[in-house]
């Protein structure tokens, strides 16, 4: 992976966002443009897309245009494409261009090779390395239902797209098409992943994504609003860009050695103790796992700096994930397929998890071969074989369920609390927590005439801090607020894109911000 | 033209923090009281803080640094401070508490848990419903008084107020400019113009 022309690539692309370049005057499109565009373009190529997607696809298609001409621009150089797109001919058949990489999956931001120099910004992690290929998921129309009349079921009926859709572009998750009108109208439910793409049969109510795996959670990024794009300024605060400023000036060997241990730990182990008998039965023990593996997912899809078979045997109570990709290398060498160099897993965008209990032959693999050159291989073989602890593993957290009182206070004050040793005590008082179950429903706990709360959001709030991500509001007044903030809001529980530098940053363990230690109380003794 | 506007920062009463026991006196005495720092913090943002309200914050101040300095510490992850800490951090609390409040686009959190975060518990505080109001007043010209429910007030532009029905008088020097029944309300923002 080359960072360094990464880096530059990020430069350029902070410069243009901050309007400081040469080239000040054709930086960035209007909106409206693009906004026409992308009604025409989206009618001629016959790709629609659900309108809840319109920010996004704005944003994202403002960060394409960008990065469009491959071009060198030195200093004092005119670059002819951005003059002729920026002026409008051009904005078209960059805007299918962009469509068409949405739905040929490919990373919506273009290569470049552009040289800058003498940027005060250095911001390594947006986006993610190795180009952003777009978080959406894609359904492939087939050819008898291209004439009809395409909606998508939204809550408050259906919202019509159009006729003449080849391709959807659709939020992840469970979407339900319709096509056609009145009684002859076929519904079809999908489930989808961010980042998938899918051709659909033209059969009614089929589910091609198995509902039981666990995937990243929908919409996790909190939508940017246009216009201003993913970096802004308050990114230039330290806590952004501290730990990526260190890592460009040195070799892969140091910044390796500099890896905080989280980072590199393939198995993670989450015990979880329980106040009161009843409180919270075995379908839920198995749902607070669900909320913890989205949750887990969605932090690990977005750390690039980590190692990628960081947490790739996840064990919650006495329930185990593994990474989709394990439990295909474990088949393959069941079949006598596997060769040794291929065991580690590679970088992936999409991570997603099937819980393996009751996965008989996939065990017995296991359990017979003695040893894998692989890091997840021990965690795996002490997870499903000795069923017992895995004992090992810098970070071994623990999840309580606990009634009104947590360390941090009372449940009026709290609904969670971070303690040392990587604990978490959720208060169940005052509170009507929902926990997500294998087939796609919700089971309560807590009170039932509490404040609704979502617990997989607290959970992905909790996780943030074992990973090293320091609350949103330790930037200051002016800090981007989303699932890191402080306090609990339905509203933000995405997490932003200074959340994402941040927990990349925290990779390193010289980065001084990081919630340290687990070390949740400042403990005092009293003083009178 | 003169423009009141007037903005709802309540979601329910229920739920709101409870109005403190009569006077529950500060753990050490005046020392902990955060009644300047709350003078402060309206003098600042000129804001008017209604007088029950402020009652309310230093009672609960005071009840909850009462609570952190009684906690068993036998319990080996209790939160352990002293009246100094609490001293030390007292402006700050009082600061942010009442920054949020003020601040309809931020979820609003309870004194305790904004003091407990502030002595370094490291709790994801719950959200709780405001029950008060906020009107903010625009003037065109330099207003000499506000007279609201009667009272006469410095002429600041904001006030933090229970809900009702609310008389307001707006003076420009020795000449009344604006008057008005406002309603403070818990629903959506009202804009009232005079
Ligand atoms: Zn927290």
């Amino acid at each position: 992976m080359n960072i360094s022309k990464k880096n530059i690539f990020h430069l350029i692309f902070l410069i243009f966002i901050n309007n400081i370049s040469i080239c000040k005057a054709q930086t960035r499109i209007d909106y409206r443009w693009l906004n026409e565009s992308l009604g025409r373009v989206s009618v001629s190529a016959g790709i629609f897309f659900d309108p809840l997607l319109m920010n996004e696809i704005l944003v994202q298609s403002d960060n394409f245009a960008v990065n469009y001409c491959p071009k060198n621009i030195g200093l004092g150089e005119t670059n002819w494409c951005m003059i002729k797109l920026f002026k409008s001919s051009g904005v078209d058949k960059m805007m299918t261009d962009f469509m068409k990489n949405i739905v040929q999956n490919r990373s919506i931001y273009t290569n470049n090779n552009i040289n800058i120099k003498n940027s005060k910004y250095d911001i390594n992690y947006w986006p993610p390395l190795g180009g952003e290929p777009s978080l959406v998921a894609v359904i492939e129309v087939p050819e008898s239902l291209v004439s009809k009349q395409v909606s998508l079921q939204g809550a408050a009926g259906p919202i019509v797209l159009g006729k003449g859709a080849r391709y959807l572009i659709v939020r992840p998750g469970l979407n339900t098409i319709i096509f056609g009108t009145g009684a002859a109208a076929i519904h079809q439910t999908v489930a989808v992943q961010a980042r998938a793409r899918l051709a659909l049969s033209g059969t009614a109510d089929q589910i091609p994504v198995r509902l039981g795996r666990i995937i990243p959670l929908d919409l996790a990024h909190c939508a940017q609003r246009p216009p201003p794009p993913p970096v802004s300024d308050k990114l230039s605060h330290p806590l952004y860009w501290r730990a990526s400023n260190l890592r460009k000036r040195e070799s892969d060997d140091v910044r390796l050695k500099n890896l905080a241990p989280f980072a590199t730990q393939a198995g993670l182990e989450v015990s979880v103790a329980i106040d009161g008998n009843g409180v919270c039965t075995e379908r839920c023990i198995n749902g607070l796992g669900i909320a913890f593996v989205r949750s887990i997912a969605t932090w690990r899809e977005n750390c690039s700096a980590c190692d990628s078979n960081m947490f790739s045997v996840i064990k919650i109570g006495p329930n185990t994930w593994l990474d989709v990709r394990v439990i295909d290398l474990i088949g393959q060498m069941g079949e006598g397929k596997l060769s040794a160099t291929a065991m580690n897993l590679r970088p992936s965008g999409v991570i997603s998890y099937d819980q393996v209990d009751d996965n008989a032959e996939l065990i017995a693999n296991v359990c017979t071969t003695s040893s894998l050159p692989t890091p997840w291989f021990a965690p795996l073989k002490a997870a499903l074989c000795t069923r017992g602890s895995m004992g090992i593993g810098f970070l071994r957290p623990e999840l309580a369920l606990r009634g009104n009182q947590t360390a941090c206070g009372e449940a009026k004050d709290f609904i969670a609390c971070g303690v040392p040793g990587g604990k978490v005590e959720v208060a169940l008082s005052g509170s009507r927590f929902s926990i997500p179950l294998a087939d796609g429903s919700y089971t309560e706990i807590g009170s039932s005439d509490g404040q609704p709360i979502d617990l997989t959001s607290v959970l992905f709030h909790e996780v943030g801090h074992w990973l090293g991500v320091p609350h949103s509001e330790t930037a200051g007044k002016e800090a981007v607020l989303d699932v890191m903030s402080e306090t609990y809001d339905p509203r933000r529980t995405c997490i932003s894109s200074a959340s994402v530098i941040m927990l990349n940053n925290a990779t390193d363990r010289r980065w001084p911000y990081s919630t340290k230690s687990f070390t949740g109380l400042r403990r005092r003794m009293r003083s009178r | 033209m003169k423009r009141i506007w007037l903005v709802w920062l309540g979601l329910t009463c229920a739920g709101a923090m409870p109005v403190a026991a009569q006077h529950a006196s500060c753990p050490a005495g005046e020392v902990l009281d955060p009644s300047a720092d709350i003078d402060a913090w309206t003098l600042k943002h000129r804001t008017v803080v209604q007088a029950d309200f402020k009652t309310e914050i230093v009672n609960e101040y005071c009840m909850e640094s009462s609570k952190i300095l009684s906690a068993d510490l036998s319990r080996q992850d209790s939160l352990r401070t002293s009246d100094s800490d609490i001293n030390r951090v007292r402006s700050a609390v009082i600061d942010e508490y009442l920054d949020s409040y003020a601040n309809p686009d931020r979820v609003f959190r309870t004194l305790g848990a904004t003091l407990r975060s502030h002595l370094g518990a490291s709790g994801f505080s719950r959200p709780v419903p405001r029950a008060r109001g906020l009107i903010h007043v625009e003037y065109r010209h330099v207003v000499a008084r506000v007279q609201l429910r009667g009272k006469d007030y410095p002429p600041w532009s904001r006030f933090i107020l229970l809900p009702g029905r609310t008389l307001f008088v707006g003076l420009d020097g020795a000449r009344r400019i604006c008057r008005g029944l406002i309603m403070v309300r818990v629903s959506a923002p009202v804009k009232v113009v005079c």
